[in-house]
């Protein structure tokens, strides 16, 4: 575990809002909360300690989009979730810069559900075809839409207050 | 289109040749008309029992036209197994699985590609109507490729079984020749008693 150790570190000492967790429950190693200026400098970061980006994609929530970013390790188990809120104006900074590998990500991101990706070299449609460019069939409708808040998973500490049911496990 | 016309250009030039010999024309001209008659009905045969489909899979229902292609179930029994990579050498268009619409386009290119006479079979749900992706939430599948290309027969199935994709090569055996089976098949033995155990 020490590169998620490592990891926790070096994110701490870059002021990263970053969480520990249960990679069981999650599927994930370490959970990072971002505003919109800290997504290039933690994707440079990631690109810096070798991590790969696995996927780039957004969940259509109240107030905007929650834009999430996973990075893998090849040499350990370390997953890491990165989620940022893009702006009102549906923007958010690109990593492409970063990640090469992000350009289609993005792309894909921006045919599905409408998120700016500012600084992105080529925002065409990726998988749809050009004449459903604003189609973003991805949008929930409006009484689907639920707020950031009930879909962010609970600390332990909160979950804790809830009578939980005993895991098969136990 | 051009297919059709030409198939009613070569009726109406039967039936003018027919109505000239019967009120007792020159001779010769019934003579070329039975021939005439006689190579539409063969060659009509000879296609039935040569279709050479397209190697253009699209989706699962592909798995099941590899499957009737392969020698356990065998489509070569009906002289329908030689896959062609390209479009120009094939008169049998198997739309085999979804197409969605950035697929759609290359389908249309495909299908003006193909000489004619050729036809095409619709297999399975998704080719047909849409099947599962006919929702209301749906925004890239076409729903039915006879919105995009003429259909001659429809193979429902979710993907069909191989048998299905042969009787839907008989039925467009019987579609082109007019008569199921154009082609002599063998027949169980005549005495049942000698196979009965």
């Amino acid at each position: 575990m020490s590169l998620v150790n490592d990891t926790l570190g070096k994110l701490k000492a870059g002021q990263f809002d970053v969480l520990e967790s249960d990679y069981k429950k999650s599927g994930y190693h370490l959970e990072v909360k971002l505003n919109e200026t800290q997504v290039q400098n933690f994707a440079r970061m990631m690109y810096e300690t070798e991590f790969y980006l696995d996927f780039v994609t957004a969940v259509h929530v109240a107030p905007c989009f929650q834009v999430v970013y996973q990075f893998a390790h090849f040499n350990e188990a370390c997953r890491i979730n990165a989620k940022a809120m893009a702006n009102e104006a549906r923007e958010i900074p690109t990593i492409a810069d970063v990640f090469q590998g992000a350009e289609w990500h993005e792309r894909e991101t921006h045919d599905f559900y409408g998120v700016v990706f500012t600084g992105h070299p080529d925002l065409r449609t990726l998988l749809l075809s050009e004449e459903d460019a604003d189609l973003k069939p991805l949008l929930k409708k409006e009484d689907k839409l639920v707020s950031v808040e009930t879909i962010t998973r609970k600390s332990e500490a909160e979950a804790e207050k809830k009578p939980v049911k005993k895991n098969i496990e136990e | 289109m051009g297919e059709e016309n030409k198939i009613k250009g070569i009726n109406t030039f039967t039936q003018s040749l027919r109505e000239e010999y019967e009120c007792g024309a020159v001779e010769h001209q019934g003579a070329m008309l039975s021939q005439l008659l006689l190579t539409d009905k063969v060659l009509k045969v000879c296609q039935a029992n040569s279709l050479w489909p397209m190697t253009f899979g699209l989706a699962c229902c592909a798995i099941e036209m590899m499957a009737t292609g392969m020698a356990r179930i065998d489509m070569a029994r009906y002289g329908a197994e030689v896959f062609r990579p390209s479009a120009r050498q094939c008169d049998l268009l198997i739309i085999s699985g979804t197409v969605n619409k950035k697929m759609a386009p290359a389908v249309i290119t495909l299908y003006e590609q193909m000489p004619s006479p050729k036809w095409v079979i619709a297999m399975g749900n998704c080719a047909i109507s849409g099947g599962p992706f006919a929702v209301e939430e749906n925004y890239n599948v076409i729903e039915g490729v006879d919105r995009l290309i003429p259909v001659d027969v429809y193979i429902p199935g979710c993907p069909p079984r191989p048998e299905a994709l042969i009787e839907g090569i008989l039925k467009l055996q019987e579609k082109i020749t007019g008569g199921r089976h154009p082609w002599p098949q063998r027949k169980m033995p005549a005495n049942p008693e000698v196979i009965k155990i």
